[in-house]
């Protein structure tokens, strides 16, 4: 487990802010502080099992809080840092609000080049998904939907089990990075064949 | 528009898909892919006893570019040389398929796929060789 980022005390009414971006307590538009992360954003220490609703309702304070309308009276650099804070909200709260690009981001605070480190898949599953594709394929042309439906099941399976494993390596004391790259790779495939079986190549 | 014409064109009436036997020792076979997007490609040659390239297929799973970066790799590798075929770089695909930034790992993707290929085919022929000249020289 990674430990939360360390918010200073708002600049504007001294409390704790609950937020990089924004003081929650006294509304006041922060000047992020150097090297805060997208859980940071949101008041929120790094973890891979994150409250949807929670995050809901922290992105509605939150984007009050640095919504123009607030800010009309502000100065132009208030309003410009509330500006870009807002596009900072609205990237974290992409990241932290689905399970794959949350574990990504995650594994990516841990190390920032481990996906890229382990690109390389092992032949083997290469050879498995080419070998489900080419059945994803075969089946959208014989317009058989029941098949189509017993390989997405099975991507959303493996998908799930990938993730669940990444979501528990993830929260360990000492993390297996390049495992949990590989399986965050893999499970991107996955995704790809699921999306395949839905929809033709985009 | 996203895609150049010749992506399109590559994509739409994509050369030389298909497969050749796997166990051919004059073929060989790369299978890569790139989690970017979920791709994955597998791309095949076929050597004639002249040590060039005589047929070339592929098979992508992803997106348009990946697709037309392997169907232009097929298309380049015939009538080469396994060597001359190494010497094709990725930047060489981008730079005929105007590739945005966004997809230039789906030309790289290519580039590994023809290596593979050929290293799969040197690898096949490096063990083989040796052994059948083991074998034919005490009838000699």
């Amino acid at each position: 487990m990674l430990p939360s980022f360390p918010l200073p005390p708002c600049a504007g009414c001294g409390a704790a802010p609950g937020s990089s971006l924004a003081c929650l307590e006294c509304g006041t538009v922060l000047d992020e502080v150097a090297g805060a992360h997208h859980f940071a954003r949101f008041g929120l220490a790094p973890s891979t099992s994150v409250d949807g609703d929670d995050l809901e309702l922290r992105y509605l304070r939150l984007s009050r809080a640095l919504h123009p309308d607030f800010q009309a009276s502000a100065t132009a650099e208030v309003q410009a840092l509330a500006l870009r804070n807002s596009a900072l909200l609205n990237e974290a709260r992409q990241v932290l609000d689905d399970e794959q690009p949350r574990a990504e981001y995650l594994l990516g605070l841990h190390d920032i080049d481990a996906l890229e480190r382990n690109k390389a898949l092992d032949p083997g599953f290469l050879m498995e998904s080419l070998e489900l594709s080419e059945e994803v394929e075969q089946a959208r042309a014989d317009g058989d939907g029941e098949t189509l439906e017993t390989i997405a099941e099975n991507c959303r399976s493996e998908i799930a089990r990938r993730l669940d494993a990444a979501t528990i390596g993830l929260a360990s004391d000492a993390p297996d990075i390049d495992a949990l790259a590989v399986l965050l790779n893999e499970t991107r495939v996955y995704k790809r064949i699921l999306r395949d079986t839905e929809s033709p190549h985009t | 528009m996203a895609y150049s014409d010749k992506v399109i064109d590559h994509y739409e009436n994509p050369r030389n898909v298909g497969s050749l036997s796997k166990s051919d020792r004059t073929v060989g076979t790369g299978i890569v892919g790139a989690p970017e997007c979920g791709d994955v490609m597998k791309l095949q040659i076929k050597v004639g006893d002249d040590g060039v390239i005589e047929d070339a297929k592929f098979k992508t799973f992803g997106c348009g570019s990946a697709i037309a970066s392997s169907s232009l790799a097929t298309e380049w590798v015939k009538g080469k040389t396994v060597d001359e075929a190494l010497e094709i770089k990725n930047t060489d695909i981008v730079e005929e398929l105007s590739l945005p930034p966004v997809k230039i790992h789906c030309s790289v993707l290519a580039e590994d796929a023809i290596r593979a290929a050929l290293n799969d085919y040197r690898g096949k022929n490096a063990d083989a060789a040796p052994v059948e000249q083991a074998a034919e020289k005490p009838g000699e």
